[in-house]
């Protein structure tokens, strides 16, 4: 058995930035464009369902889902839109596939970010109001507070996210997809502006635009459709106790569960040893360590030297965001998730270019919905010779 | 597809949204605001069948989905930093004293409080220290998560 459901079609907007050439329906049609060109599909004969993950507030337009058709080729067809991050999105194509609703699914995210003003605001009006918003002065405290909390748990130090940076501002150099490759030292990270202590400035994913549109196919249809199917083997999806006073600051539960979810869909012991990388989120630098610890990936207080050392480099033992991450192509608000997707299938294709990871086969990726939420979720994805 | 070549010919409209809320705080945050205001006290819900009380109080158990009748007063003793972050700048300003957040937790409840901690230097602070809340004075009181102080280091 090759599996139930696989990616099919890749497309995306390449991460800038500012976009101030096209309107975000436009950056859709784009990204849509490029998908179904991708795998040879007409949306309008082809395509049976869509799913969009997008945020109202992030949008700027409320009920946002009736702006969505008509730039995905989807009007007068099965179309839902899902306020959460893209890989909520694959998990619902791949159960309207798997129930045998739909054989061909698209799936887009996208972020606009560089036309959202009050983006802080946006992040703080999230919070609850009566006992949360007269206290935290800016959504960035709740990564101080989490980032304090995860490194003296764990014994990783600041030093090392500063780590993280350096890698996934590097590997997106070699990305043309990214917005935000850099030469970054971990000493000017260490040295950059302290915001909410430990926070410094460069631990911060800065954001971009883009759009990103998968094609998800059934079993059959996906081998008629494309010669190099990726497969969706495991997904898994979870929300913690979000309230600030309750959650356990010191760990990412919902991404533990997600992932052990995902793993043992996909029949998966030992995930370091059965992946050949990951891309999972890092919107801060220690988040990709907490998460990485999370997903099993390594053992509690172990993510911070395997970064220090080089083991999630391109050239490591585990690649982790060999793409540059949100760190390096630019915090995408809800596309987050599908970006880490297609980057892996382009990964897993061998179209990796500069960054290929050789015989690359198997991967991890995971997602987390941003500030100040406690939601994750996860994919393990496979090529198959 | 074209796109505009010359950033003059760029347009954008400006928009945004003007409204306001009134947050209802509910049955069992209306228990704990008027304690608050009325005797300084920190209020928690208890769940006898899991043994576990709440702060901020909440109307249901988490673990077993029972509806919640009983509160109890949060002794000021137990309370800890479960974590805490500084901040020496506010609105670009340098401060003349870093501003302290907390997560306050305590031993004997399943939550706790996000607040301010003052009268303490952040050289001096560390995870797990001990606190107490400081309520404000009784007339400047009104029901809200604003009638503490914050946090303070237990003597």
């Amino acid at each position: 058995m090759t599996g139930r459901v696989a990616i099919v079609g890749v497309g995306a907007t390449p991460c800038r930035t500012i976009t101030p050439d096209v309107s975000y329906k436009e950056m859709m049609f784009e990204a849509a464009q490029r998908a179904y060109s991708d795998c040879g599909l007409d949306p309008r004969k082809d395509v049976d369902s869509f799913v969009t993950c997008a945020e109202d507030f992030w949008e700027g337009t409320s009920i946002f889902d009736e702006y969505v058709p008509d730039q995905l080729g989807a009007v007068l067809k099965p179309t839902c839109t899902i306020a959460s991050d893209g890989i909520y999105g694959v998990a619902t194509a791949y159960m309207q596939i798997a129930a045998g609703a739909f054989e061909v699914v698209a799936v887009e995210a996208h972020s606009k970010a560089s036309e959202v003003l009050d983006k802080a605001q946006i992040q703080a009006f999230a919070l609850d109001p009566i006992y949360n918003r007269p206290i935290v002065p800016h959504p960035y405290l709740l990564a101080g507070l989490e980032m304090r909390a995860f490194l003296k748990a764990t014994k990783n130090t600041a030093e090392q996210c500063s780590a993280v940076v350096e890698k996934n501002r590097g590997n997106a150099l070699h990305n043309p997809w990214a917005a935000r490759g850099s030469h970054v030292t971990r000493e000017s990270v260490d040295s950059s502006e302290p915001l909410f202590e430990p926070l410094r400035q460069l631990d911060v994913a800065q954001h971009a635009d883009s759009s990103v549109v998968l094609v998800l196919a059934s079993g059959d249809r996906a081998r008629r459709i494309s010669d190099r199917p990726i497969w969706i083997r495991g997904v898994g999806w979870y929300t913690d106790d979000g309230s600030l006073e309750t959650r356990d600051w010191r760990k990412a539960t919902y991404a533990a569960m997600a992932a052990e979810r995902a793993f043992e869909m996909a029949g998966i012991n030992d995930p370091a040893a059965s992946l050949d990388f990951a891309e999972i989120d890092d919107a801060f630098s220690y988040k990709e360590l907490q998460h990485m610890e999370a997903a099993g990936l390594c053992a509690q207080g172990e993510s911070g030297r395997l970064a220090e050392e080089g083991a999630t480099t391109l050239g490591g033992e585990l690649p982790v965001n060999p793409s540059g991450g949100s760190i390096g192509m630019g915090n995408l608000l809800e596309a987050n998730g599908l970006m880490r997707i297609a980057q892996s299938a382009i990964q897993l294709r061998g179209e990796a270019g500069a960054n290929q990871i050789t015989s690359a086969q198997r991967c991890f990726a995971l997602s987390w919905r941003g500030l100040p939420t406690t939601s994750g979720a996860a994919v393990v994805l496979e090529r198959v010779e | 597809m074209d796109r505009v070549d010359r950033p003059q010919d760029i347009k954008y409209w400006y928009g945004g949204i003007d409204t306001a809320y009134r947050y209802t705080v509910g049955i069992a945050g209306e228990r704990f605001f008027r304690e608050l205001r009325d005797t300084g006290k920190i209020l928690a819900s208890r769940c006898h069948r899991c043994n576990e009380a709440y702060v901020p109080p909440r109307l249901y158990c988490v673990k077993c989905f029972s509806e919640l009748k009983d509160y109890e007063e949060v002794p000021d003793d137990g309370w800890y930093i479960h974590t805490y972050s500084t901040a020496r700048n506010q609105e670009g300003q340098r401060l003349q004293e870093p501003l302290i957040w907390v997560v306050a937790k305590h031993r004997h409840v399943v939550g706790g409080l996000v607040h301010r901690l003052t009268r303490a230097s952040p050289v001096d602070v560390t995870i797990g220290m001990r606190i107490r809340p400081l309520p404000k004075e009784k007339e400047r009181r009104i029901g809200s998560i604003l009638d503490l102080e914050g946090f303070v280091p237990s003597q």
